[in-house]
């Protein structure tokens, strides 16, 4: 153990590590080796120092040379720990620790330290043996069932799942057992264990008896949640009459829990249908009255649709008054179990006097839920979950609306008069957007009803008086259901209706500035004309931060790259890479806290949510987006493409690991779809956008790592261009340039064979342009992409870089500048596109072009730079040699020169060209069009009032315009850039 | 209608209907993994029918001695499923489960300014034992009231005597 003495001597090195001043920490370590030349721990801070400063190898060999001598002491390992850790190398954090154990095997910190280094690495194997090492050593419960736990963990990892699992499993079982005979166990912790192994045995009587024997004095039964997984327990085990009276009595103390109704409905079945076979093996007929469970059930869901109020409100006793309850649950349970029942009468006929017991119909049922609950804003999702489970065809949803409005009144004819009048009518009108109602309007039609439902917005805002900033108007929900009926793309594609849609949805914000729904409404339609600075100023104001990042970056994310606002998008891809890293490693600190505190039915909880992230498509789409924006936004030359290359952080080869394991982790359902055709095109949507963006991510993996095979193949010729980028100390282990070494021309060609190969596959691929509806998944940016011909420029590129680079020159080396006309053609195309579009929705899609073909610039002119350093080689090494056979080859190759600086020079025309293009966008025809804004004429007390009106809609044109024109000069700076990395490429 | 479950780590996907309130804070993983390795019978989901979160409160167990207190660290409920009882239910559930671990009382730190949630909170029995000042941080930062409401142990309700001058955050135990 390291002394007081020593800890001062290294009180200073820590301090500078601590404050991140390196440079003060190496110096201050090697003050101290000076006078304490084989100080171990001063030794491995040197390596941490010297690591934080980019010189890995160094602070490597420092750390190699300690590990030889094999330290016990915990400071030095703790050290060795965190320099492995920043390596990435976790795996010789056990190994310092295993020697240690070894040297000094009764240590039993140095023995924990072991397992949780372990833990950190996944091996439960050895997890296993070192915990029942410690557990030798020292007789602790905990040792104990951390070797039973690392025996589970090597029973549900293990790829065969027939034997070993259950041979594991069977040994983890064992060893519970046994400390449950000699009882010996303590907690709930290692009883929940216990039950957790036996759950995955599928060995339920089991858990039953354990849960029902002494065990059960361990576990605690918070909010009934032991009695509910009893319940469950009894289904599994075929009880049906202990399940039926457990859900029974778990009702009594949770009326309403709609989950337990549920069960107790289909417990109900099951033992009738047991009734039945056992009847009909007798050969008897049930009868009507032979549903004794059904009609328990119906008189337990009554019990609760009717509550007894004892007192009155001076506190004085007073008569028994029954009124309706305020719980949901039941009257949901009783239309469930209605619709149930009339779905299954054909083949039960006794079900047909349940029916009557319960209502004469299912339109009374629905429209008394709506008397009762229809005030409440999440009414309507419980309507639309019951339609959605019954199937209910369009033609009986009306129905149902039509006996509302008999029992409440023309709805939408009347203003409401209080708050719940107002979320009534709301209710009513989403049902009716349900119901398709709306769908099928004329634009006429359809017009009158949005000033309707503007007039009620206005209207209703005198109930969200005194609001803090935090709520929303409760009138908003007119908004959204306008913005839905709007969303189409015959609106979005004409400017007035475009813009009175942005207007209204801008000044409900004003008036409800924390409405996430009218936020992301707005981020949908800006991205959808191309207009991102405006959505991502609303994505900002929504504070999306960790975990969200993978659930809802996609809001924004591809937008920015589709619209060239790469530095943006360079801030919030950088910023998710972080987060992705990050939590890899935090998750580990998490498994090893809850092995500490014996939290073991989360650990498997834990290792689900590490992979969840770790196999995220967004983690491999930001990866490849990060490496493609350094390639865009920081390359202005062959030496700082070098740079780029040895510093990035980018793992190609994890990318590559696992594709077809990519999950789609986005949340979809923040948006509230109104209606199931939504929710069906958008899962459609979905479901390509995940298959595109595979495909996409694919492409961008192989084309990268081509580009890096090719650039370290090349570089490796050419050392002393490298050493000018970097010393090889500077390389992060994780970098592309670490891998230099590895790559030579010929896995150049292979990858470009493959990267060829692939790309023919995608031609035949199917573009899907569905972006409607809009609140939901967009299209993969691989559809937009392969629209034009991006590619194949960069594709011919790359192959006149092979055959420069294979010829031996001592003939003619064919050139192939096709490459340029593509280029030339698509920059014509987008500059005729750029003039004509002649509304904000076409103006997007040219933008989307121009930032494409401005990426395609950018990894042109890195491809050029490559044929460029092959070239120079030939020259250098021809010059050399002055024979005569060389004269020939010297002449091939300043054919190829001259071949090289005429395509730079034609590209420089074709760059310049689309410079000029740029400078000359004009958006005053769009930003200065007028707007109808009688379009949708309602009474205007809000929404158009036209000094009101004029100054929101001045407002949003001079947001458009600032987007528009900030993709403008980021693609200008960057093809200017690129013109002087070009220039510097003649030969 | 509430079904009421502990929360699971993959709720985190699907919670941002109730995170996107500006003030409910989205925590770092690590924080909502602390809460449910060391707590996880204080950390309650709810689900609409539908099978959309629709809120949830984290809570820990925590001090020494007569402070032995239940805690709520965050309570929030998705705006269209405000006005139905959830969050007392989740804050009678906090109790129940404080109780049965003999807490002498729950506390809570809630934003001087946000009205609703406090008088949410006076209704359900709790009282403001303390201001503290500048809780919050932010563009202009907050005071908080640090409310509390005393269970059985606590039989002279001693936890809940509110403090006569307001505190700053470094002075909470």
């Amino acid at each position: 153990m390291i002394n007081l003495f020593n800890e001062r001597r290294l009180r200073p090195i820590y301090d500078c590590l601590d404050n991140g001043n390196s440079k003060k920490a190496l110096q201050e370590a090697d003050k101290l080796l000076k006078k304490h030349k084989d100080f171990q721990c001063a030794k491995v801070l040197k390596g941490l120092a010297l690591l934080r400063l980019g010189q890995t190898s160094k602070a490597w060999n420092v750390l190699q040379e300690v590990q030889k001598e094999v330290p016990t002491d915990d400071c030095t390992l703790q050290a060795m720990a965190i320099c492995y850790r920043e390596l990435n190398r976790s795996d010789l954090i056990a190994d310092a620790y295993e020697n240690a154990s070894k040297k000094d095997p009764t240590n039993e910190d140095l023995m924990v330290a072991l397992f949780m280094a372990y833990v950190k690495i996944g091996n439960f194997k050895k997890q296993q043996q070192t915990a029942l090492n410690l557990y030798k050593l020292k007789q602790k419960n905990s040792y104990y069932f951390w070797a039973i736990m690392s025996v589970y963990m090597q029973a549900i990892t293990n790829p065969d799942k027939e034997m070993a699992s259950k041979m594991l499993l069977s040994l983890a079982q064992k060893m519970c057992k046994k400390f449950i005979d000699e009882d010996k166990v303590e907690s709930e912790a290692e009883v929940e264990l216990y039950l957790m192994i036996l759950e995955k045995q599928e060995n339920f009587e089991e858990i039953l008896k354990a849960t029902d024997g002494p065990l059960a004095r361990l576990l605690p039964n918070y909010l009934d949640f032991l009695r509910r997984r009893k319940a469950y327990l009894y289904l599994k085990t075929s009880r049906y009459q202990e399940a039926f009276e457990t859900f029974r009595s778990l009702i009594d103390n949770n009326v309403d829990q709609l989950e337990y109704y549920q069960q107790l409905y289909e417990v109900a079945f099951k033992l009738e249908q047991l009734a039945i076979n056992v009847h009909s093996s007798a050969d008897q007929v049930p009868k009507n009255e032979d549903n004794p469970f059904i009609f328990k059930v119906i008189e337990t869901i009554s019990k609760y649709l009717y509550i007894k109020n004892e007192s009155s409100s001076n506190g004085k006793q007073s008569s028994k008054k029954i009124s309706h309850s305020k719980y949901r649950a039941p009257y949901i349970a009783r239309i469930e179990l209605y619709e149930t029942l009339k779905a299954r009468c054909e083949n039960h006929p006794s079900y047909h006097s349940l029916l009557s017991t319960i209502s004469v119909d299912s339109i009374k049922l629905y429209t008394q839920f709506f008397t009762l609950f229809g005030h409440k804003d999440a009414s309507f999702f419980d309507f639309s979950y019951l339609f959605t489970k019954f199937n209910k065809p369009k033609a009986d949803v009306c129905s149902i609306i039509d006996a509302i409005e008999v029992i409440h009144g023309p709805l939408l004819d009347k203003e409401p008069t209080t708050l719940n009048e107002m979320y009534r009518l709301l209710c009513f009108i989403k049902l009716n957007y349900f119901a398709g109602r709306y769908s099928s309007m004329e634009d006429f039609d359809k017009q009158k009803l949005i000033a309707r439902l503007l007039d009620l917005y206005d209207h209703s805002i005198q109930f969200g008086v005194d609001l803090l900033p935090s709520d929303f108007q409760p009138p908003d929900p007119f908004v959204l259901v306008i913005s839905y009926l709007l969303l189409n793309e015959s609106n979005i594609k004409d400017n007035s209706k475009l813009l009175n849609l942005l207007i209204i949805l801008e000044r409900s914000l004003k008036k409800s500035p924390s409405n996430y729904n009218s936020k992301l409404a707005l981020i949908k339609i800006y991205n959808a004309i191309g207009a991102c600075g405006c959505s991502n100023q609303w994505f900002e104001s929504m504070d999306i931060k960790h975990l969200q990042i993978d659930t809802l970056g996609y809001l924004i994310s591809d937008a920015l790259l589709l619209c060239g606002h790469f530095s943006t998008a360079c801030k919030k891809i950088t910023n998710a890479s972080r987060f992705y890293c990050a939590n890899y490693k935090d998750t580990f600190d998490f498994l090893v806290s809850f092995y500490k505190i014996g939290s073991f039915t989360k650990i498997e909880e834990i290792m689900k949510l590490k992979e969840r992230l770790n196999l995220s498509i967004n983690y491999s789409s930001v990866e490849l987006d990060k490496m493609v924006l350094a390639l865009i936004l920081v390359t202005k030359s062959p030496d700082s493409f070098a740079q780029t290359m040895m510093t990035i952080d980018v793992d190609l080869d994890k990318i590559e690991n696992g594709f077809d394991d990519r999950l789609d982790n986005r949340d979809v359902a923040i948006f509230r779809v109104l209606d199931n055709e939504t929710s069906e095109q958008s899962e459609k949507n979905r479901e390509k956008w995940f298959d595109d963006q595979l495909k996409w991510i694919k492409l961008r993996h192989l084309l990268l790592k081509t580009i890096v095979v090719g650039f370290c193949s090349l570089a490796k010729l050419e050392l002393k261009d490298l050493n000018n980028a970097g010393s090889s100390e500077m390389i992060n282990s994780n970098s592309i340039g670490a891998k230099f070494e590895e790559s030579d021309f010929p896995s150049f060609t292979k990858n470009l064979e493959k990267l060829t190969a692939y790309y023919e596959t995608l031609k035949t691929k199917p573009i899907y342009l569905e972006m409607f509806p809009l609140q939901g998944p967009q299209p993969s940016r691989i559809n937009y992409y392969l629209q034009k011909d991006y590619f194949d420029i960069i594709l011919k590129i790359l192959n006149q870089l092979k055959v420069v680079h294979e010829s031996s020159k001592e003939k003619a080396v064919s050139w192939d500048d096709s490459w340029l006309n593509i280029l030339q053609s698509i920059i014509n195309d987008i500059s005729v596109s750029l003039k004509v579009s002649n509304s904000f929705f076409e103006l997007g899609k040219v933008l989307n072009d121009l930032s494409f073909i401005v990426e395609t610039i950018c990894f042109a002119v890195i491809l050029l730079g490559f044929i460029n350093l092959s070239v120079k080689k030939d020259l250098q090494e021809s010059k050399k040699n002055k024979k005569k056979r060389n004269l020939e080859v010297l002449a091939n190759i300043s054919g190829i020169v001259e071949n090289f600086n005429n395509a730079l020079n034609e590209m420089n025309t074709c760059l310049a060209f689309l410079l000029s293009t740029l400078d000359e966008m004009n958006l005053n025809h769009l930003i200065n069009a007028p707007v109808d804004y009688d379009m949708f004429k309602s009474k205007g007390i809000f929404f158009q009032q036209p000094d009101v009106y004029h100054s929101t809609h001045k407002e949003i044109t001079s947001k458009l315009e600032q987007s528009y024109k900030k993709t403008a000069s980021q693609l200008h700076s960057t093809i200017s850039m690129k013109m002087k990395y070009l220039n510097s490429l003649k030969l | 209608m509430t079904n009421i479950r502990p929360f699971r780590c993959e709720d985190l996907f699907k919670y941002n209907n109730i995170n996107l309130d500006p003030w409910t804070e989205t925590y770092g993983l690590s924080f909502y993994l602390q809460y449910i390795g060391h707590w996880p019978e204080y950390f309650q989901v709810v689900e609409a029918p539908n099978g959309q979160l629709v809120g949830y409160i984290m809570g820990k167990i925590e001090g020494t001695g007569e402070s032995w207190r239940g805690h709520v660290t965050a309570l929030s409920v998705d705006h269209v499923y405000r006005r139905l009882g959830i969050a007392a239910k989740l804050m009678r559930g906090l109790e129940e489960i404080s109780e049965k671990k003999e807490a002498y009382f729950v506390d809570l730190f809630v934003r001087v300014s946000n009205k609703v949630a406090v008088d949410m909170y006076t209704r359900l029995g709790y009282s403001v034992y303390r201001r503290v000042i500048d809780y919050y941080i932010g563009d202009p930062d907050e005071d908080a009231y640090d409310m509390r409401k005393a269970l059985s142990r606590d039989k002279l309700k001693k936890s809940i005597i509110p403090l006569p001058h307001p505190v700053r955050p470094e002075d909470l135990d």
